[in-house]
C-alpha cells in the first residue's frame, strides 16, 4: 500500500513533465484555409473597433465569404476571398500581409494611392522653395521658405517624435505665413502631433474623444479620454497658415489636421484625408504565417460624430492632376501661396 | 465580486500570513541556520496568449535563480528571485518572439505534523508565499507585445524527506489564495492616449482574482547533497502552471530543472 502511494506521489511531483501541451494550454491551431479564414473573421469580430460607426454586418459578411472557402482553397485563392472581406471595411488601418511572398493588402487604400501621384516634393523643392532648404536631422520634415516671405514645412511621417519642431519653428519665426504641407504623409507616433500642432495653438482647444474597445460586444468601449490642442514649445505661431491635406493624409497625419483646423488663424486646402482615425492594433497572427493588424478605437469628434471614412475635409477643395505633376506644376501649393500673399 | 468582500477576504488573509509569520519569528528556536543557493537550468515553456494571438508558443530557455533559507526548529523562511529569458517560438519560424520570465518571493513555512517512514520522520509544512510573478512576450520585428504582472498571496504546503544527514527531498506544492493580476487592455495599450500620467487608470488592467478566475499552481521537487560543512549540491524540478480567464485569457506552463550550490553562512 505504501509503495502505491509513493508511486502516485511521484507521478503528480512530476506530472507537468508528462503533461501534453494540448491538454495544459489547448491544441495547437490547425494550419488550413478554413481554420485561417475563421480565426481571422473571429478575431475581428473581437477586437474590431469600427463596425457600428461604419455600420458593417460582420455576420453577413461571414455568411457572405466563409462558403467560398472550402477544404480545397490554395493559398492564393484564400488570399484573394480574405482582401476582399477586409476590402468591406475601407480602413486604411486594416491590414494584413505575407513575409514570406511579400504581399501586402490595406483596406480602401485604392483613393489613397492615386494621391501619391498627384503630388512630388522633388517638384516643391525645386521650382517653388528658396534655395536654402533644409531636412531636419530626423529626417521627419523638411523645411524652408518661398520667395523670403513664407514659410514651408513638409512632414513625411510621425515616426520620430518631432522634437526639431522647435529649432524648424525659430528658423521660421519671421516669416509672415506658414504653409503646413501635410500630403502624402503617413502616421506614426501621437508625440510629434502634439509637438508640432502645440507650436500654433492660441490656447487650449477640445478636438476629440478617443475610447477604446474593452470586451466582446461591438459598443464595449472604455470611457472616453478627451484630447486637447494645446499650446507647447517657446513661441505660438499665431500667423495665418495654410494646411495642405490629400487623400494620403492619413492616420497621425490626420489627427494633426483636425488640431491643427481647430484653430482660428489656420486654413485647410486641398482634398479631404483619409479617413483613418484609429489607432491599429498590435500585430497578429495566423497559423500560415499572415500578419494582420486593425482599428480598435472609437474616435468622435465634439458634436458626437465620427471622422472614420471621411476625414478632415478641407474649407477650400483642390487637387493636382497627374498631368499638372507631370508638366511642372504644384496648383495647390501655387494657391496656398497666393492666399498668404 | 463585491469590493467590501474582496476587501475582507484580502484583509483576513494578510492576517493569517502575518500570524503565521509572527509564529514563527516567536518560537525558541534551538536551530537557526542560513543559506544562500544559486541554481541555472533550463525552463521549457509553452503558452498561449489571446492578447497576442491564438497560436501556442514554446521554448526552452536559460533560467537563474538566487534563494535565501533560514531555517528554525520547527520551520524556516525563503526568499527567492527568479529570472528567466530567451526565444520562443510557434509553428511559423518567423514569429519568434523574445520571452522574458521572473519572480521574487517570500514566505514562511512551518511545521504541521510528522509521520514516520521506514523508521525516518517525514515533516509536513504549510505557510503562506507572497509572490510576484512578471512574463513578458515580446516582437521587436513584428510589432507584438503582451505580458501579465501578478501580485499573490500563497498557501503553500510540502514535507521533507531526510534519509541521512547528506540526502534529502524537499516537496512543496503553492496555490494561490487571493491575486491581483494585471494584464494589457482588452484591445492593447493605449496609456500613450492619457497626456497626464496622474490619469492612468489601474482599474483597466488590474484586477483582484480569486483562484476561480486566476488559476496557478506551483509543484517543486529538490533534492539537496551535502558536499561538505558549508555546501549543498542542489538539484531542483519545478512545475508551474498559469491560468487567467477570458476575455484577456492565458494559459502558460513551465517545467524547469536546474542546479547549483546552497552555500551555508
Amino acid at each position: 500500500m505504501k509503495n502505491k502511494l509513493l508511486h502516485a506521489f511521484v507521478w503528480v511531483l512530476l506530472s507537468g513533465l508528462v503533461a501534453c501541451e494540448s491538454f495544459l494550454i489547448g491544441d495547437e491551431p490547425t494550419n488550413t484555409a478554413e481554420n485561417n479564414f475563421e480565426i481571422l473573421w473571429e478575431q475581428f469580430d473581437r477586437w474590431y473597433g469600427l463596425f457600428l460607426v461604419k455600420d458593417i454586418d460582420w455576420h453577413q459578411i461571414y455568411s457572405d465569404y466563409r462558403p467560398r472557402v472550402t477544404s480545397t482553397t490554395t493559398d492564393t485563392e484564400l488570399w484573394q476571398i480574405v482582401t476582399e472581406m477586409l476590402e468591406e471595411l475601407n480602413d486604411s488601418h486594416t491590414e494584413i500581409w505575407d513575409p514570406r511572398t511579400g504581399r501586402r493588402f490595406i483596406s480602401g487604400f485604392a483613393d489613397n494611392l492615386q494621391a501619391r501621384k498627384e503630388f512630388d516634393l522633388q517638384l516643391i523643392e525645386q521650382k517653388y522653395l528658396d534655395n536654402h532648404f533644409e531636412a531636419t536631422g530626423d529626417q521627419g520634415m523638411v523645411y524652408g521658405s518661398i520667395n523670403n516671405e513664407i514659410g514651408y514645412i513638409h512632414v513625411f511621417n510621425f515616426e520620430s517624435h518631432h522634437r526639431e519642431i522647435d529649432h524648424v519653428m525659430n528658423q521660421l519665426s519671421d516669416f509672415k505665413g506658414i504653409i503646413l504641407d501635410l500630403r502624402n504623409t503617413s502616421g506614426g507616433e501621437n508625440e510629434g502631433v502634439i509637438g508640432i500642432s502645440g507650436r500654433f495653438a492660441d490656447q487650449r482647444r477640445f478636438i476629440n474623444t478617443v475610447q477604446t474597445r474593452n470586451g466582446p460586444e461591438y459598443d464595449d468601449f472604455d470611457e472616453p479620454i478627451r484630447k486637447y490642442v494645446k499650446p507647447g514649445g517657446d513661441y505660438q505661431y499665431t500667423q495665418p497658415v495654410v494646411l495642405l491635406t490629400d487623400r494620403f493624409t492619413i492616420s497621425a497625419a490626420e489627427s494633426l489636421s483636425l488640431y491643427m483646423v481647430s484653430l482660428p488663424h489656420v486654413t485647410q486646402v486641398g482634398d479631404s484625408t483619409a479617413g483613418a482615425f484609429s489607432d491599429s492594433f498590435f500585430n497578429r497572427f495566423l497559423p500560415n504565417g499572415w500578419i494582420y493588424t486593425m482599428s480598435y478605437q472609437l474616435v468622435l469628434l465634439p458634436d458626437g460624430t465620427s471622422p472614420e471614412e471621411i476625414g478632415v475635409i478641407p474649407e477650400i477643395f483642390l487637387k493636382n492632376t497627374e498631368t499638372d505633376i507631370a508638366s511642372g506644376n504644384d496648383k495647390v501649393l501655387e494657391f496656398a501661396i497666393d492666399y498668404l500673399n | 465580486m463585491a469590493m467590501k468582500k474582496v476587501i475582507k477576504i484580502s484583509f483576513f488573509s494578510f492576517v493569517l500570513t502575518l500570524f503565521i509569520s509572527l509564529l514563527g519569528f516567536s518560537q525558541t528556536e534551538s536551530v537557526n541556520k542560513n543559506h544562500l543557493g544559486i541554481v541555472f537550468g533550463n525552463s521549457n515553456f509553452h503558452s498561449r496568449d489571446q492578447m497576442l494571438s491564438p497560436l501556442n508558443y514554446r521554448g526552452n530557455n536559460f533560467n537563474t535563480t538566487i534563494s535565501y533559507t533560514n531555517r528554525r526548529t520547527k520551520g524556516f523562511h525563503t526568499a527567492e528571485v527568479l529570472f528567466s529569458i530567451g526565444d520562443i517560438n510557434t509553428n511559423v519560424d518567423h514569429f519568434t518572439m523574445n520571452g522574458i520570465r521572473t519572480h521574487i518571493s517570500y514566505g514562511y513555512r512551518r511545521e504541521l505534523s510528522t509521520i514516520k517512514l521506514k523508521n525516518t520522520e517525514i515533516p509536513f509544512f504549510i505557510g503562506g508565499i507572497i509572490k510576484s510573478f512578471l512574463n513578458i512576450k515580446i516582437s521587436d520585428n513584428e510589432d507584438a507585445f503582451t505580458w501579465m504582472f501578478v501580485n499573490s498571496l500563497n498557501i503553500s504546503i510540502g514535507a521533507e524527506y531526510r534519509n541521512s544527514p547528506r540526502h534529502s527531498f524537499l516537496w512543496q506544492f503553492h496555490f494561490p489564495l487571493i491575486s491581483y493580476v494585471l494584464r494589457p487592455p482588452y484591445a492593447g495599450s493605449d496609456e500613450f492616449l492619457v497626456e497626464d500620467p496622474w490619469e492612468f487608470k489601474s482599474s483597466r488592467y488590474g484586477d483582484v482574482a480569486f483562484i476561480n478566475k486566476y488559476f496557478m499552481l506551483a509543484n517543486i521537487l529538490t533534492y539537496q547533497y551535502g558536499l561538505s560543512s558549508r555546501f549543498d549540491l542542489v538539484v531542483k524540478y519545478q512545475f508551474q502552471y498559469h491560468q487567467y480567464d477570458q476575455p484577456r485569457s492565458v494559459k502558460m506552463y513551465v517545467n524547469l530543472v536546474s542546479g547549483g550550490l546552497n552555500f551555508k553562512l
